[in-house]
């Protein structure tokens, strides 16, 4: 049956289709504060996306920016003469050295070993123009000769008296914060006679 | 810039309300919520339940303002969307209604006849007397009563909304309105 017919539908419709209902006086406020709160709610997260980008772009590039720096405890364990493994031989001490450094220190190395031999060499050579050759002068020079020969790799031509070579081992020179550090491999194999 | 007591326009009325200015929001809400209120109580069982239909329904209708077509009624915009809050409600707590068994036969039984009598007692009903009535309806019954009876919507319109069966719909409007006429005509007896 069709609702619109139906008198008693009718009569329903005519009566409650414009009545009217007053809601309580406090009643606005509500709606009000509703709206108030969910404006702020829609700020409040725009501010905390926001912060949220922030902090994953500050971590990213913490783990970026400290990539390749080596910390100060490797460094130190490395270099240590207690570190150093036994039995170094003359050939072996370096490239073992070049082993325990990171690679990116061997350069600086280097260049420490070839300003250390510059400085013996200029040494040396102030004092043989200072010193007249003697007996014991022939022999501390040759001594030093052999040093310089040793660490350089220059053949010198040995004094004619024959003194025995003395085994000297090549120094180590290690940089740490612009201090160069010669690492004395003599004390490890006095260590191992004892 | 008018104060809060001025009058205005409908037109200029919704656009400050699009620009989200809180005095022609007050005004708005002034003009229409009684209104409002009471569509929203017709399909409420209570007042409670009526005042969060309507402010949820106000809260919809200043956000979705700047899409009134104001080619059409925009009072009948606002009661639609009062409407549709309510039915959303409804809807959600539809698990917890009992549902009636709707046989098509007992169609023939319910149909009343109304005496020439019975039609004029009824127009002497106060209104709130006749919505507190419709409020002790059982749920299912006043919202197709509402739907059908006052808003005039086919029972098509209505299955399609509440996801129910026309023949469903036309039984709960019979059952409704029986049970409305029993007891409102009851009240005018006593009277």
């Amino acid at each position: 049956m069709n609702s619109k017919e139906n008198p008693f539908d009718k009569i329903m419709k005519s009566k409650m289709e414009n009545y009217e209902v007053l809601p309580d006086e406090d009643f606005w406020g509500n709606i009000e504060s509703t709206m108030v709160r969910k404006k702020n709610m829609f700020y409040i997260r725009i501010v905390l996306l926001i912060c949220s980008i922030m902090l994953i772009a500050f971590f990213v590039f913490k783990r970026y920016s400290t990539a390749d720096t080596v910390k100060p405890e490797e460094l130190e364990k490395t270099t240590s003469p207690a570190a150093l493994p036994e039995g170094t031989g003359e050939n072996g001490s370096g490239a073992q050295q070049n082993q325990a450094l990171p690679v990116n220190q061997k350069s600086q190395r280097e260049s420490a070993e070839i300003l250390s031999k510059q400085a013996i060499i200029t040494n040396l050579v102030d004092s043989i123009k200072n010193v007249s050759v003697t007996e014991e002068n022939k022999e501390n020079l040759s001594t030093q000769a052999a040093v310089v020969a040793d660490t350089t790799n220059v053949k010198i031509s040995a004094p004619t008296n024959n003194t025995p070579k003395k085994v000297v081992k090549k120094p180590v020179y290690i940089i740490k914060q612009d201090t160069i550090y010669k690492v004395d491999t003599l004390k490890t194999k006095r260590k191992k006679n004892n | 810039m008018r104060g809060e007591n001025q009058i205005y326009t409908e037109n200029e009325l919704i656009e400050l309300c699009i620009k989200k200015q809180v005095h022609a929001q007050k005004c708005l809400y002034k003009m229409f919520s009684p209104k409002l209120f009471a569509l929203a109580c017709r399909y409420m069982s209570n007042k409670e339940d009526a005042k969060d239909i309507l402010q949820e329904s106000f809260i919809k209708i200043f956000e979705n303002l700047a899409s009134f077509k104001k080619n059409g009624s925009f009072e009948g915009w606002l009661k639609r969307i009062v409407v549709n809050t309510a039915l959303t409600k409804y809807k959600k707590n539809q698990k917890n209604i009992i549902h009636y068994s709707a046989d098509v036969n007992d169609l023939d039984d319910m149909e009343v006849d109304e005496t020439q009598d019975e039609t004029n007692s009824f127009m002497q009903l106060n209104e709130q007397t006749i919505l507190m009535h419709i409020q002790l309806l059982p749920e299912e019954y006043r919202i197709v009563f509402n739907l059908a009876g006052i808003e005039g919507l086919s029972h098509k319109e209505i299955s399609d909304l509440l996801g129910i069966k026309e023949e469903t719909s036309r039984i709960r409007l019979l059952r409704a309105r029986k049970k409305l006429m029993s007891t409102l005509s009851l009240i005018h007896t006593t009277n």
